[in-house]
């Protein structure tokens, strides 16, 4: 039985100790380097630890 | 002439854009002094490009203390005005 059946027939999850609730979590930031500000804005982001760059998609074609 | 003006406005949207940055981060980040002198230096530098920019081509918002006569708000070009 998903998690989902039991919200409809209204059961918490939670009286099933099988299951196990989910935690998020986000690490504190440290500010080390940042970068140069018109970098930053080319890049979304002063701060390098949070730079996430998408990979390249091969059938996506518009930024080249 | 035209690319030196384009140059200073995007510096100028760069020292705004990591002016926000810092302001974020010490919203979480109170006593980080590093990041304080940081903003301190990216408003202040920024406000001064700002000065410039509005002494050398006009005015970027309509309450700049810098028009000259006669009101340089409505010259062109307009931000969607590429030339």
């Amino acid at each position: 039985m998903n998690e989902n059946a039991l919200y409809e027939m209204n059961i918490s999850p939670s009286c099933y100790p099988n299951f196990q609730l989910a935690k998020a979590y986000i690490p504190f930031q440290h500010l080390n380097c940042v970068y140069h500000p018109v970098t930053g804005l080319y890049k979304g982001t002063m701060f390098p630890e949070l730079y996430r760059p998408y990979g390249l998609d091969p059938e996506y074609v518009v930024d080249q | 002439m035209k690319n030196e003006r384009e140059e200073l406005l995007k510096c100028i949207m760069a020292f705004d854009f990591a002016a926000i940055e810092m302001n974020l981060y010490l919203d979480t980040h109170p006593f980080d002094m590093c990041a304080i002198n940081l903003h301190n230096y990216y408003v202040t530098h920024g406000k001064a490009l700002r000065d410039q920019y509005e002494r050398l081509y006009g005015p970027i918002t309509a309450n700049s203390p810098h028009s000259r006569y006669p009101w340089k708000w409505i010259e062109s070009p307009w931000p969607w005005e590429q030339q």
